[in-house]
This record gives structure tokens, sequence and C-alpha cells, in this order.
């Protein structure tokens, strides 16, 4: 750990003395949720910084760390309360804008596979605290790869396409676990409409060889503070999907009581196709309704809450979350032009 | 899987709720000459800039506008979004403009 910070601070410290225009940020999250799944209870205090470094006018250093800690009972339901720290590098990475439709990205980075894991897992920005049943299908095993990623978008007002493929080393390096793995995303988006589609597709490269594919969609109308989102994904051990919807009011008057109150639903079915070692999956068919509401508070601060019901042929089980979130952003001002 | 229908039906219950308590179930063409006005309400009265047009567009598509946002941060927030949410170049430049101008 004391080398990775170590090695971060260098990038930093290298980083500020060659940036020529642009000041770097840090912002990211900071939240506590508490969770009832069955009868265990554990606590989770969340700090998720990231740090967005450009230099120059091609080069962009991004890093996002996970630092949480566990408090929960002995034996979840009984004993004394104890506390596990984990920390997570989930990237650091080099990005390259070689061309306006091409950025070349080398290091540590998400694993492109559908929207969730890049775009919406941030504890300030999910609508539901808990990551839905397929979220590791194509994204094993750690959420994020280690080697080089190609990335672009091209389009106009009308449509956009926009592409990401990837390989990714296998890695057991503490901080930097990674799958040796290849895929590649496709999306396309509709501005007018402001509707998603994309499909992605993984190759599992590791002593199993197997492939995974999705899809996903996602849509915010005009003419409604609605925002809807829904992956599907394939992996050889069960498959499954879910489907989001909340209210979003993305005005920026915050006039509408809807401003502040952000009611969400999400369902979600996943069916077991045989015992696969290693996948996270539920071991059997599986159904989860989430209702939560959030509440928009002054200071980037949002209360979250949300109630869970999981079905199983083998056992039903409820699922609480409370907690409450905090957004932060700030440009480190030591230099810059802007 | 005994469940299987109440749950399905009651997604599908709650998701058509959704859509017709906020209206979004509405006729083709209310819905386009609806976008224009939406797209001038759901940002600040500054103007309707193209900048602010691809604000509403994008930022939106994941998560909640910022109530503060130096300008100093915005181009580094924009690098990182361009790569993170699939921004093109035009989009981001856009924006940039609207937002530290």
């Amino acid at each position: 750990m004391r080398r990775l910070l170590g090695g971060v601070l260098f990038i930093v410290v290298c980083s500020v003395t060659l940036w020529s225009q642009d000041a770097p940020v840090i912002s990211g999250g900071a939240a506590w949720v508490t969770t009832k799944s069955g009868d265990a209870t554990f606590h989770q205090p969340i700090l998720s910084p990231v740090l967005a470094l450009p230099l120059g006018s091609k080069l962009l250093v991004e890093a996002r760390g996970d630092l949480r800690w566990l408090i929960a009972r002995e034996n979840f339901t009984s004993g004394s309360y104890q506390s596990t720290f984990f920390g997570t590098l989930e990237y650091l990475q080099l990005d390259y804008l070689v061309h306006p439709n091409l950025t070349i990205t080398a290091g540590r980075f998400l694993t492109p596979f559908g929207i969730y894991n890049e775009r919406l897992t941030p504890v300030w920005i999910r609508n539901l605290q808990e990551v839905p049943i397929i979220f590791t299908i194509g994204t094993r095993t750690t959420g994020s790869s280690d080697g080089v990623m190609l990335r672009g978008a091209k389009g106009n007002d009308d449509i956009q396409l926009n592409y990401t493929t990837y390989f990714s080393a296998s890695s057991t390096v503490n901080k930097f676990e990674s799958a040796r793995s290849a895929g590649f995303r496709l999306g396309t988006f509709l501005p007018q409409s402001r509707v998603e589609l994309g499909l992605s597709y993984q190759r599992f490269l590791q002593s199993q060889h197997f492939d995974s594919y999705g899809a996903h969609f996602a849509w915010q109308p005009w003419s409604a503070p609605v925002d809807l989102k829904a992956e599907y994904a394939h992996a050889p051990g069960g498959h499954g999907y879910w489907i989001e919807a909340a209210l979003r009011d993305t005005s920026l008057s915050g006039e509408s009581i809807l401003h502040h109150l952000q009611p969400v639903a999400r369902v979600q079915q996943f069916w077991r196709i045989k015992p696969f070692a290693g996948d996270s999956l539920p071991g059997v068919d599986t159904q989860q309704l989430d209702l939560g509401l959030n509440v928009l508070l002054p200071k980037e601060v949002r209360l979250t809450g949300s109630y869970g019901r999981r079905f199983t042929d083998a056992v039903d089980q409820n699922n609480w979350n409370i907690g409450v979130t905090y957004r932060f952003l700030f440009p480190l001002t030591l230099g810059g032009s802007r | 899987m005994k469940n299987e229908g109440v749950l399905l039906g009651t997604a599908g219950v709650l998701a058509l709720t959704l859509l017709m308590f906020t209206g979004a179930i509405a006729a083709p063409q209310e819905q386009s000459a609806d976008r224009k006005s939406n797209q001038k309400t759901s940002v600040s009265a500054a103007g309707s800039s193209d900048g602010e047009r691809k604000f509403a567009t994008h930022c939106g598509r994941c998560h909640n506008p910022p109530q503060e946002l130096s300008p100093k941060a915005v181009p580094a927030v924009l690098r990182h979004m361009r790569v993170r949410a699939m921004l093109t170049e035009d989009d981001e430049k856009a924006i940039l403009e609207f937002m530290a101008p």
C-alpha cells in the first residue's frame, strides 16, 4: 500500500510540474451505508476519491480509489462489532487523446462491459446502493483490467457511435489484481431522444476460456424527468437482466419538488444455467425487486433509502439500505489558466 | 419462481405508472413540440446555447448536475467525462464553452 501511495504521489508531483494549462481536479464521493440483509446488519463508511490530471492538451491521468470499512457483528447476527478495512485501486490510467475519434488508454482501467461498471458505480451516482445481480458478468474478476484500451466516439446532433476495445493481462500484484481477458463494446446514442443502445462482449482468457456478452439500454426522455436504464448479460454459468426506472429532474433551476425527491424502482431476474466456479453469481434462479427513495439536499448531500425483496426457490430475503452520500469536487489551484 | 408473475407484474405496473405520471407517454408530435421548450427550461436562464443543450443532453444521463462547480475545474472534468462517458470532441468543446466561457 505504501508503494502504491508513493507511486501515485510521484505521478502527481511530476505531473504538477508538467501541466501547462488546466488545473487538476480532486473529486469523488463519501458515504455511509447501512445494510440489513436478512438477519445480518452491517455498516460501511466509504470514501472514493477521484483524481483527474490533465497534462497538456492530449493527456489525462485518471485514478480512483475505494476505501471502505465493513463494520459488522462478529457472526453478522451476534457477537461484538468488528471493523474490517478494504482498500481498492479501481483505476489508474493514462489517456492519450490521439485523435478526435481515438483515445488510447494504458494502465489499470474499469472493465468496459455494459454501462454499470464504468458509469454508475460511484456511490454518489448510483440510484440504489446494491449493485445488480449480473454485475460480475463481463467484469471478472475485480471489475478492473490491467492493459491497453482503445476507445472513441463520433457523431453529430442526431446520432453518435462509440466503441471500446481492450486487452487485459493477468495480474496478482497487490491492488492491481486483474484477469487476462479481451473484449469490446459498441454503442449508439441518439441525442435528440436521449436513447442509448449498446452491445458488449468479453473473452475470458484465464484458466477457463469462455465468452460473456451483454446489451444495455438507457433513455431519458425530454418530456419527463425520467431515467430508464437496463442491462442484459449472459455468461456460461447464467444470464439475467435488470431494469431500473427513476425520477430525475436534470434541470438546474431546482424549482420542482421532483428535483429533490427521487423514487427508484428496479427489477432483476437471473437464471442459473449451470454451476460455474468463481462467477460470483447466485447459485439458483433469483428474482429481486427494489424500491428506493433518494432525497437530494443542498451542498451535494443525498439521503438514500431502499427496500428490496429477493425471491429464490430456496429462500426469500429482505434487504434494507439506508445511507447518506456526499459528492465533492474541487480544483487543485496551484496553477492553470482557467 | 412462485413469485415470478407478481414480480414482473409489479415491475411493469410501476414502470408504466412512473411513465404515465410524468407524461413520458405522449403523442410523438407533442414530444417533439415539448422538447425544445424543455431544453430551454431545463438549463440555466442564461439562454439556450449549443453548449447548454449539450450539457442537458449528456451530463444528466448518469448523474444530477453539480450544484457548484468552479470554472477552473471544468476542463479537467470534461476531459475526464470525454473518456468516461464517450463524449465527442465537439460536445466536449461546446460544454466547456458553456460552463467555463
